[in-house]
């Protein structure tokens, strides 16, 4: 008995050891890519053109780095600033289109409360490849936009601008489910305090219900801001101008404009990869708060 | 006389308290309107008016009201065709939905598998757990495009990483993103045998390049994987194990008859989501083939392919007709899951 008791011990251990070893490989297979990305990036156009490849750079050439930088019509700082102005102000005039609509279904009591929240869960359903089409139909048309007669005609509407890459996504189904969650666990003794106090909704919203969120918020802020910083599809749909380029775009313009030259492709998706990096170091918590909630909701 | 009283009580009921209500409702309506307004005009018209664009021939304008023509050259031309002399045969929709489903096998089970063991160890070790979940993360958020040209470079033909470890294996070294051989074919003549005519190439599985996408995938989509399981694992209840191993259960036996099921419906969650993300995939395959989908069309996922209708060809109409039957393969997929997932699905309540 004590033998076989030993023997699974011992059969658990190897085991373990077994299952340890297959994910650090893992991990490491995980993060080779971006080791080998910035390594690269600091090659020379010689040194990257031997096989077998050198792992670490025999002299460090910051200047692909500025190269990449320089080398778009408009700079990658261009297209960085688009970027910024896309996804900063598109996440934030996210948040003041969904924080009062997940205030509504969450903190008021009237009929068509439960059939609002439900028709805002089931745009989740409907697929995003679906809406592309139309969508660029319908902001080439928004009446008295982009020189756009009362009908809708006659100009290009919000096509190729900041507008057309930022409107449709406003409103977005889980950052208004994530903030009611969020709103809901907020007693309404609270309000029922506040007008007491003589506030009004949108006081109590403002000085109240806001500040005691903070961490959902921060969370559906950041989750929103990642996906804008990283999207590529329908900015590539919506603009045409160089100028107008957000990163990602301009990164795949930079890439066919480059060809071979991997040492400046690697360092310009070292400096798209990064700030994004830092932002999830800085706030790691509420990361993985938000994606996990996700699940939660299913 | 009593139902009067009962109605003067209502009426005062109303009185007293049914103007805030009607007001309550009304300033509820008008926090909701904004959000309400544009969800439905970018979330639910584009359904009605992606229809309608659908019966039509549209270049960048409307040009002719063609009916159902656009579903019929899909279902008859581009889907699957009668060559005169080969027969049935492959349309570049048929394949693209093949290349589709390829990605679908090749990304989402390994994907979860592995995500589950890499969860569950996460879960028991407390002591990596953070920096693991970090550099299992870390790829989740990172700009698609970025790393897809990194990938390219790791996989370069001449003078990639990949083909140099390869070389040191003594294994041949490959052309990644230009053989357009599908690797069964390959398997099938590196044993010595011969494909056969009658069945047509794309059959014999995903290429080189397809395989890099997947795997591709598998590295950007593990950390959510992980992230969502470790949450599910946490809300197992730890009796549960704690009375299993009175029992004497081992750790197998615990996966299987407390883990699992407990898991199952984050499992099912995940299954959900990845089969509906895999028919949206664009991102990579863009990338990889520089918008091409080459070689010969193996990398040119359903959802690439209706965006160079669209943006390539100017085929608005035919483009719009796609995506309707991309949304309603993916309705259908969704609810045989939800038919044939659910009775397997073990929820807590």
């Amino acid at each position: 008995m004590n033998i076989t008791q030993d023997r699974s011990r011992l059969n658990s251990r190897i085991m373990w050891a077994v299952v340890t070893a297959v994910i650090i490989v893992l991990a490491a297979l995980s993060l080779f890519p971006f080791l080998w990305m910035i390594l690269t990036s600091f090659k020379s156009a010689e040194e990257i053109n031997r096989m077998p490849p050198t792992v670490w750079p025999q002299s460090w050439h910051f200047s692909n780095y500025v190269h990449a930088w320089t080398k778009p019509e408009s700079g990658f700082g261009r297209y960085f600033g688009n970027t910024l102005i896309v996804a900063g102000i598109g996440t934030l005039l996210q948040l003041v289109v969904c924080i009062p609509v997940a205030y509504a279904v969450s903190h008021f009591r009237f009929k068509g409360r439960g059939f609002i929240f439900a028709l805002v869960v089931s745009t989740m359903m409907i697929p995003y490849d679906i809406t592309l089409i139309p969508n660029f139909v319908t902001l080439r048309h928004i009446p008295f936009a982009g020189g756009n007669d009362w009908l809708g005609n006659g100009g290009q509407g919000f096509y190729d601008s900041y507008m057309g890459m930022m409107l449709p996504f406003f409103a977005d189904a889980f950052t208004i489910f994530l903030l009611r969650q969020a709103f809901q666990s907020i007693p309404r003794d609270y309000w029922e305090a506040a007008q007491v106090d003589g506030m009004n909704h949108f006081r109590y919203l403002c000085t109240v219900l806001l500040p005691l969120s903070m961490p959902p918020l921060i969370t559906a802020s950041l989750l929103a801001f990642i996906g804008k910083w990283n999207g590529v599809l329908w900015p590539l749909l919506i603009t045409s101008s160089e100028s107008l380029r957000p990163l990602q775009v301009g990164l795949l313009y930079f890439v066919s404009e480059e060809g071979p030259n991997y040492q400046h492709l690697m360092a310009a998706s070292t400096f798209t990869i990064l700030p994004i990096v830092v932002l999830y170091f800085l706030c790691q918590k509420w990361f993985h708060a938000g994606v996990a909630s996700t699940g939660i909701k299913g | 006389m009593h139902k009067e009283r009962t109605t003067t009580y209502a009426f005062k009921m109303i009185r007293r308290h049914g103007r805030p209500r009607h007001k309550e409702a009304l300033i509820g309506f008008a926090y909701a309107l904004p959000a309400l307004l544009l969800l439905l005009l970018f979330r639910f018209w584009p359904l009605g008016f992606g229809v309608w664009i659908s019966f039509w021939k549209w270049g960048y304008v409307p040009e002719k009201f063609i009916g159902f023509d656009n579903y019929i050259r899909i279902f008859t031309e581009d889907l699957v065709y009668r060559d005169p002399s080969l027969g049935l045969q492959l349309g570049a929709v048929g394949q693209s939905v093949l290349v589709t489903l390829y990605y679908a096998i090749g990304t989402i089970p390994i994907t979860i598998v592995l995500a589950f063991l890499i969860s569950y160890y996460l879960f028991q070790n407390r002591k990596g757990k953070g920096l693991l979940r970090t550099v299992f993360f870390l790829p989740f958020i990172t700009s698609q495009v970025a790393a897809a040209i990194v990938f390219k470079w790791i996989f370069h033909p001449n003078v990639g990483v990949a083909n140099s470890m390869l070389e040191k294996l003594r294994l041949p070294i490959q052309n990644w993103f230009v053989d357009p051989d599908p690797i069964g074919m390959k398997l099938l003549a590196s044993l010595g045998g011969h494909w056969p005519d009658w069945l047509p190439i794309q059959f014999g599985g995903p290429t080189l390049a397809l395989a890099v996408i997947i795997i591709f995938a598998i590295w950007s989509s593990l950390g959510f994987n992980i992230v969502i399981l470790l949450a599910g694992l946490s809300n197992v209840p730890s009796e549960l194990y704690e009375a299993a191993r009175m029992d004497g259960a081992r750790t197998p036996t615990l996966i299987r008859h407390v883990t699992l099921p407990m898991l199952s419906p984050m499992l099912f969650l995940l299954l959900i989501i990845s089969v509906i993300g895999a028919f949206e995939s664009f991102n990579a395959f863009y990338v990889f083939s520089g918008g091409e989908g080459g070689p010969l069309g193996t990398t040119m996922s359903l959802p690439l392919y209706i965006f160079r209708s669209f943006y390539v060809y100017g085929q608005v109409g035919y483009a719009s007709a796609l995506s309707i039957c991309l949304f309603a393969v993916v309705l259908a997929l969704t609810w045989i899951q939800y038919r044939f997932g659910e009775k397997r699905v073990h929820y807590q309540h």
